[in-house]
């Protein structure tokens, strides 16, 4: 009997490991061994271009990192990204995945409406950001006048740049959130919330009890995602920048991916550039762990 | 059972995708090439975690590259291209004939880049995979960046004839005594008028600002913030326009020497005054993509630039009666600009230079620039050439012969961090009206961490 | 009459998040058919043209360009559903050695940076001899760990019974998946092909790194080649930017009708 069920246990195992082969085998090749390659990198002065200088320097790239004051801007910025984007694109993402899961006329329209603007490049939505918010706008003049800012444009104010990013990437990401929070709905029997409003639940109640408590595992799915998609926004900040420097005016959209970037691809910076990626994984990995603390009890 | 052989089967299907996919392309044309890059790969052994052996193991690469273009009759010559469609075509008709005139060369062979920034975002991982391309055509705005860190090697010059090409051409691209790039085309800067508005705005032929001072005197006389409307648009956020007003007072950064020298001070504090006193505009500020957007749709009345607004003006505004004037100066005869040149350079990792400087040689003839100059509109490098380009585009005419006192961009040796620390600082002044350091200190700033002093 | 109120608040929340999004998607595809002196500017109709799209198809070749980028998009949506619903209904369903390893790698993986490991790639890539084919667009790209991921959240959701009512009907492990798990997770491959779809369509990255023949480009790449020497004109991008997006939109429109409620539901009850 004993033996049985051993072989059994055995026999499931070896099929969860065929089921994953596949993406390990990918993942091993196409993911592992060139993080490996970059990780090491993180430790030399290294250009690939230039290669003339490239030598091994210990740790000193990290070193440099902490002491660099231009990176403390960068995780500023990066935190406040992270803080501002993550809970307003969960909330409003589940909103209108709530508002179109409903029967109602002309929904598909509103869905495909929905998920357009994280279809179309960033490149347009800045374009179109940066002239809606330029000096003189209508909108423009609609803030100044409601909360008492500045008749400037956003774009390039040293003050309201990272705002204006922030806004193009939530209004770009949120359909795709959306997607997977209908996704998570989809998996919710009917059942349950029309047995609920029959025992008299008003439709919050059986939100809070039914529906919410049901969503954590893509709420978890989503808030982990939204977290490492804040933390690596550069789209955007690219967009904003166009063919002029990343990261203007004044170091308002320097962030820790942006800083990244710009020593990699464009300093030719490569090992720092590395550590400073290295850096940007740590702090993703402690914020999910944070979050995870709070949202995903079973895992 | 059944069940577990179903798993079975899916997983060893696409397990043997993951692996033919590499090597299903085998069947390809390309496949005596990959056999030999594979062959190469052996031999610098398989490791990718130690760096140190990296550049090794690339010369192996590449030597098998030479192996697999040189067999027949000739070398094909990699050409990196970027920019619009009609450059393709134009730098393949360069091309033409090469075969025959440079002995030893099959053909030319173009690697596409999608746009400038791709080409500088690629080329990093091409010359460390063996795969870049021989020659490639910059422009010379930050090409000391590339020279300094040896990105490019020099022409051998005994093995080509440059005396088709303009000096002060040739000059911008040489550097210590060696040249490394054959120009194939020398504009000028100038300083770009809106002749309608200028009109309209009660001001004739004989106000044409000819000093900076000038400049600021109209800018004074006819902006209007309020309505979106500027007497000068200055892209600060990138160095080439702000460079042209540096060099207009007589400045220079002198590749690093004299960033905070007087000249540039009082040139970036004029840009800072004009900013703060509502003078001057930045095309974002409008929610315009750049300046040739600002000036077309008429929202400035001036802007620095070069030739090549000629696009977007026959394009945005074909009706608009424009000129482009000389870059205005602080002190006459104490000034230069910018002179513009985009010319063939030859990367180090190039395996034959000889025979790739006698292709750059044949692409840079007359003939080519003529086509070059067709499908983009730029001037010749050839002065006779560049002669009859002011004669069919007479808005630039008043330009000719300032390309004698145009010089190098001469930016500091770490050009792209220079400028995105430069452009940050600047802004930072510009854009938050409680800010008010001056240009000195900026420059003070810069020259401490870029300066050669 | 309280109904009354409740829908016309329903619909008034919609419109305002409709202006909202439309806005921007209006202005893109407007100035897409204006000639670049009147980009930004309200014209009269007449002034409407197609001369952008006709400009776009005659003297560039999008349509290859749109040809390459179906194929790569198609084997990597493909090679992705399998791949990573087989992983993630792994993870969630069985408990073996290393479970929380293999689902923690997951989740780090995510976070790595895409930029971070594109030159060893491509350079893995070259030394293979894959660079500048259309496989070095595909083949990195047949698993997503977000995507295991999402599988792993969903599997995780789904009823037990279902498990159990499979395991009567005598049904092994892969029996399970493919006749039960997968035709009861159609939320799950609706929402996995279209992030795929959209994600391998749109992405520029990896393929403008791995591409250098204009020939082989695909539409995104392809499309920034679309300028005027060194400047792209406004009206041009934009019009790009539609014919990019459109294929994506329709696809989107065809695939959203699968989200329909209670799936789950009925294949309990069947």
């Amino acid at each position: 009997m004993k033996k049985r069920i051993s072989r059994n246990t055995r026999s499931r195992w070896i099929t969860a490991y065929l089921f994953i082969l596949p993406a390990f085998l990918f993942w091993l090749i196409w993911f592992f061994m060139p993080v490996c390659q970059s990780l090491g990198l993180s430790f030399f002065e290294y250009n690939y271009a230039m290669p003339k200088n490239n030598h091994f320097v210990g740790f000193e790239n990290y070193l440099n990192l902490i002491r660099d004051t231009k990176f403390h801007l960068a995780i500023g910025h990066s935190l406040t990204v992270v803080v501002i984007a993550v809970p307003i694109q969960t909330i409003l993402s589940l909103v209108m995945a709530l508002l179109i899961n409903s029967k109602f006329r002309g929904r598909g329209i509103f869905r495909t409406l929905f998920y357009a603007p994280y279809v179309i490049s960033s490149v347009a939505v800045a374009t179109v950001f940066i002239y809606l918010f330029a000096q003189n706008q209508p909108v423009t003049r609609l803030f100044a006048r409601l909360f008492g800012m500045e008749n400037i444009a956003w774009s390039v104010s040293v003050r309201y740049a990272l705002p204006l990013v922030i806004m193009m990437f939530i209004w770009q990401q949120v359909g795709f959130y959306m997607i997977m929070y209908l996704s998570g709905l989809q998996s919710i029997p009917t059942e349950l919330t029309e047995v609920a409003s029959i025992d008299g639940a008003t439709r919050f109640q059986s939100f809070r009890y039914i529906t919410w408590p049901l969503l954590l595992p893509t709420t978890f799915l989503v808030v982990t995602y939204g977290i490492i998609a804040s933390f690596q926004i550069f789209d955007q900040i690219s967009a904003v920048a166009g063919t002029g420097a990343i990261g203007s005016p004044g170091n308002a959209l320097n962030t820790i991916m942006s800083f990244f970037y710009l020593n990699s691809f464009r300093y030719g910076n490569v090992g720092y550039g590395s550590s400073a990626a290295v850096f940007l994984f740590i702090m993703i990995c402690v914020a999910t762990m944070v979050q995870k603390k709070f949202l995903d009890k079973e895992v | 059972m059944r069940k577990k052989n179903l798993a079975i089967l899916l997983t060893a299907a696409l397990t043997a995708a993951a692996i033919t996919g590499c090597g299903g392309s085998s069947d390809s044309p390309a496949a005596p090439a990959k056999e030999d890059t594979q062959a190469a790969e052996d031999a610098g052994g398989d490791e990718t975690g130690e760096e140190t052996d990296t550049t090794a193991e690339d010369a192996s690469v590449q030597e098998s590259q030479a192996e697999e273009t040189s067999d027949g009759d000739g070398v094909i010559i990699k050409f990196g291209a970027w920019g619009s469609d009609h450059d393709n075509a134009a730098f393949l008709e360069m091309a033409e004939g090469v075969a025959d005139a440079v002995p030893g060369v099959k053909g030319v062979e173009l690697v596409t880049y999608a746009s400038t920034s791709d080409f500088w975002n690629n080329l990093p991982s091409q010359v460390a995979a063996g795969t870049a391309p021989d020659l490639v055509l910059p422009t010379n705005e930050n090409v000391f960046e590339y020279i300094d860190g040896g990105l490019y090697q020099p022409f051998d010059e005994s093995l080509i004839d440059l005396s088709n090409i303009d000096e002060s051409a040739i000059n911008v691209w040489t550097v210590d005594g060696q040249l490394y790039g054959i120009p194939i085309d020398a504009q000028p800067t100038c300083l770009l008028l809106n002749v309608d508005l200028f009109k309209e705005l009660g001001y004739t032929e004989a106000d044409y600002p000819k000093t900076w001072d000038d400049v600021r005197k109209i800018s004074e006389a006819v902006s209007d913030p309020e309505n979106n409307f500027y007497g000068m648009c200055i892209n600060v956020t990138s160095l080439f326009h702000v460079t042209q007003i540096l060099q207009g007072f007589g400045g220079d950064w002198g590749n690093g020497a004299s960033i905070d020298s007087p000249e540039n001070e009082a040139a970036i504090q004029w840009v800072i005054d004009m900013f703060k006193d509502g003078l001057a505009v930045n095309p974002a500020q409008l929610g315009d993509d750049w300046d040739g957007t600002t000036f077309a749709t008429g929202k400035a009345l001036m802007t620095t630039g070069g030739v090549w607004y000629y696009g977007q003006m026959s394009a945005a505004a074909p009706d608009t009666d424009y000129i482009a004037l000389p870059i205005p100066y602080a002190e006459e005869k104490k000034h230069s600009s910018s002179l513009h040149s985009d010319a063939i350079v030859m990367l180090s990792s190039c395996q034959y230079p000889d025979l790739a400087a006698k292709t750059a040689a044949y692409m840079a003839r007359n003939d080519a620039q003529t086509i070059r100059a067709n499908g983009t509109g730029s001037i010749p490098s050839n002065p006779e050439l560049a002669e009859s380009y002011y004669e069919a585009h007479p808005q630039f005419a008043s330009i000719k012969g300032t390309e004698s006192y145009s010089v190098a961009f001469g930016y500091p040796a770490q050009t792209s961090q220079f400028e995105t620390d430069f452009v940050n600082d600047l802004t930072a002044v510009l854009f938050d009206s409680t800010n008010d350091t001056p240009a000195a200190e900026i420059l003070a700033n810069l020259a401490q961490n870029y300066g050669t002093n | 009459m309280n109904k009354v109120v409740k829908k016309s608040i329903f619909y008034l929340v919609l419109c305002l998040f409709t202006l909202i999004f439309l806005y921007p998607i209006l202005y893109t595809f407007y100035n897409s058919i204006v000639p670049l002196g009147d980009v930004g500017k309200l014209v009269s109709p007449s002034h409407w043209t197609l001369e952008n799209y006709n400009i776009l198809f005659t003297q560039y070749p999008v349509l290859q360009w749109l040809g390459n980028t179906i194929v790569v998009t198609l084997a990597c949506t493909v090679g992705q559903l399998i791949v990573n619903t087989m992983a993630g209904y792994a993870i969630a369903r069985f408990d073996f050695p290393g479970r929380k390893i293999i689902f923690n790698v997951v989740l780090c993986s995510m976070m790595v940076p895409f930029p971070f490991i594109i030159t060893p790639m491509y350079i893995n890539l070259a030394r293979l001899g894959l660079n500048d084919t259309l496989w070095a667009m595909v083949i990195p790209f047949m698993y997503n760990t977000l995507y295991i991921f999402m599988a792993r959240q969903f599997f995780v959701g789904m009823p037990q019974e279902l498990e159990d009512a499979a395991r009567v009907d005598g049904l092994g492990h892969a029996g399970t998946f493919v006749r039960v798990m997968l035709p009861n997770s159609k939320p799950l491959i609706t929402s996995v092909i279209i992030l795929t779809f959209t994600g391998t369509w749109n992405s520029y990255l990896a393929p403008s790194t791995f591409m250098v023949t204009k020939e082989k480009f695909v539409l995104s790449v392809g499309l920034k080649t679309v300028k005027d020497f060194q400047f792209e004109k406004m009206n041009l991008t934009l019009a790009g930017v539609v014919v990019l997006s459109l294929p994506i939109l329709i696809m989107f429109l065809c695939l959203q009708k699968q989200f329909v409620e209670g799936v789950v539901t009925s294949g309990i009850k069947g």
